[in-house]
């Protein structure tokens, strides 16, 4: 029986605030695994969330439908989310699920 | 097994206390009957004065009287009416030779039936004996004990002569202070049946538990001896033995059952786990079943088209996944192809699914175009209450025309395969359904050649951890232009090739040729 090959290398969520608009630096693996704890961390952002939210997302390694459907979830409740200086595999997530206008990608 | 261990310590603690139990009180018998035995001794010896000053006191009369007989009669009488202490009272002559007695108070003395010679040898004894000499009768058929007396040079000897009981035994008061003991009285040192005075068995020798004094009686010896008939030393010292082992083995039967059950607890708790594990894995390879029974339903008879398909389960988990495809007759010679994906995997994630798949269904049935379709699918659902989305690919066939329409919402672009080679067929990609923003679907339409075979799939089948999208659809490419041979087997050897051994997601294929 398979185990988990890969430990899922737990994920560090930093945040920021500048300005108007608030700062999520995450790094590591943002999939089924990670999610839960990732959005645990971004609880008090979801409760009384902030006009923007900008994802740092350089430092992903791997994203898959969970990670998205979390920054949907954040894009539902915020008026714009952008997501800065993707990494490659974010980036090309993003664009295959035509969610380019929605996650707004700002280099 | 600790259970054996803990038993066999537990009989071991029980062993010692009850040993140590049994020899406590067997000290404390044996100590109790020297002390009861000491005070019969102390006792006997006090009674020894009733016979000896009697007697004394006639030896002295007489000599001072001249051998009064009268004096003599009226001196023993009261000692011999009762028979105790004697039955029989005679005054001798000192002189040997002289075979009768002067003067008898009582029975006749046994001593006046022995043969001189007898007679002479009991004067030297008394003459050398400063107390009592003891002659023993007891062979005689009356059983008596003899008593002789006389001060030193006399002229005169006093005798008295004891009846012993008949059948030799002489019971205890029973309230009497040695009520509880037995005893055996004999004249001489040894214990000897021919010289057993007296005892409480009569004549039966005491068994178990013995103690014994000797008492100076005269020039003879009286061995005491005694047995006790009860617990000495009280009930609880004698029952304290057994008590202590019978609550010691229920203690032990207490610990060692405890200890069993607490082992077979654990057991059972490890035999639990272990079963876990077990229904576990059968819990997986049954959601395994149970998604692909429902995706397993048999392809709509569709003349000149084939179909095939394959579903792979990631590794990872039960959870149902959100992976599906669905393959729809509708009228006017038209056929809906959808694949769909909706994130995540569990419960949810599988209602959406299914909601996802019958509405589109039931759509197309109503005429809606794979555009509208996607619209309306997406109106369904939304991520913000079902906290999913899905992507979704729509396409309607034409069978007459050859064409498809195909409208895409995030999804990958289908395969086309033909001799020439696999190409992506483009599309345009909207956003997956349920993220809400009233964009629309817009449409493409290409051509489904004879001898091609569409390909239909889920992301698991592009997809690997730390790897470009870009490397995963060229693989797929190339498998799909390697794969040769019916539809099903094509089918198999793609699923073969692009499915990695540690895939988490789930992989979806639907393959799509014209029969020839």
């Amino acid at each position: 029986m398979a185990g988990l090959e890969n430990e899922p290398s737990r994920p560090t969520v930093e945040r920021s605030s500048n300005g108007d608009a608030t700062l999520v630096k995450i790094t590591g693996e943002l999939d089924l695994a990670t999610v839960g704890g990732i959005e645990h961390e971004l609880e008090s952002l979801l409760q009384s969330p902030p006009d923007r939210v900008v994802f740092d997302l350089a430092g992903v390694s791997f994203m898959d439908s969970s990670g998205i459907a979390l920054l949907l979830r954040v894009a539902e409740r915020v008026d714009s989310v952008h997501v800065r200086d993707p990494s490659a595999p974010v980036r090309m997530v993003i664009r295959a699920t035509g969610l380019s206008e929605i996650l707004r990608i700002e280099s | 097994m600790s259970v054996i261990i803990v038993v066999l310590v537990g009989l071991l603690i029980t062993g010692v206390l009850t040993f140590g139990a049994r020899s406590l009180r067997a000290g404390n018998e044996d100590r109790l009957l020297r002390q009861r035995v000491r005070e019969i001794g102390t006792l006997v010896t006090a009674a020894i004065p009733n016979i000896q000053t009697p007697l004394t006191s006639a030896a002295v009369l007489a000599e001072s009287t001249k051998g009064n007989p009268k004096l003599f009669r009226g001196l023993m009488d009261p000692l011999v009416k009762t028979g105790r202490p004697f039955i029989s009272a005679s005054l001798w002559s000192m002189a040997p030779g002289a075979s009768r007695p002067l003067v008898v108070v009582g029975t006749p003395p046994s001593l006046a039936l022995e043969r001189p010679g007898a007679l002479d040898a009991l004067r030297r004894r008394v003459e050398r004996t400063p107390t009592l000499t003891i002659n023993n009768l007891l062979a005689s058929p009356d059983r008596r004990l003899g008593y002789a007396f006389a001060i030193p040079s006399a002229r005169y000897m006093v005798y008295g002569e004891a009846a012993l009981p008949r059948d030799r035994r002489a019971r205890i008061d029973k309230n009497s202070a040695f009520a509880d003991l037995g005893y055996a009285l004999y004249i001489g040192p040894k214990v000897d049946s021919r010289y057993l005075l007296a005892s409480s068995t009569g004549g039966a020798l005491l068994h178990g538990r013995r103690a014994s004094t000797i008492v100076a009686f005269g020039d003879a010896k009286l061995l005491v001896v005694m047995t006790p008939t009860k617990e000495l030393g009280g009930a609880l010292l004698a029952r304290l033995w057994w008590i202590l082992a019978l609550t010691g083995l229920l203690l032990t039967a207490g610990a060692g059952t405890l200890v069993a059950r607490l082992t077979s607890r654990r057991r059972d708790a490890e035999s639990l786990a272990i079963e876990n594990a077990r229904l576990y894995a059968e819990q997986r390879s049954v959601a395994q079943t149970l998604q692909h029974s429902l995706l397993a339903e048999a392809f709509p008879e569709i003349g000149g088209l084939e179909f095939a398909s394959s579903y792979v389960a990631g590794v990872e988990g039960i959870d149902i996944g959100g992976d599906w495809y669905d393959i729809v007759r509708l009228d006017r010679g038209q056929i809906l192809l959808v694949v769909g994906d909706v994130s995540g995997r569990g419960l949810e994630a599988a209602t959406m699914m299914a909601s996802l798949r019958y509405a589109a269904r039931a759509y197309a049935a109503e005429g809606h175009p794979p555009g509208l379709i996607l619209s309306k699918l997406s109106a369904l659902v939304s991520i913000a209450r079902d906290g999913h989305f899905a992507t979704v690919l729509c396409g309607m066939l034409d069978v007459a025309t050859s064409r498809i329409s195909i409208a895409n919402a995030g999804h990958p672009e289908p395969l086309l395969v033909s001799a020439s080679g696999a190409e992506f067929v483009p599309t345009n990609v909207g956003v997956p359904v349920g993220v809400h923003v009233d964009l629309p679907y817009p449409e493409v339409e290409f051509v489904f050649p004879r001898g091609s075979t569409l390909l239909l799939y889920t992301d698991g089948a592009i997809e690997r951890r730390g790897e470009d999208l870009d490397i995963g659809m060229q693989r797929l490419k190339d498998v799909a232009v390697a794969a040769a041979g019916p539809l099903t087997d094509f089918l198999a050897a793609v699923a073969h090739g692009v499915i990695g051994a540690q895939s988490e997601d789930d992989t979806a294929l639907l393959g799509v040729r014209w029969r020839d």
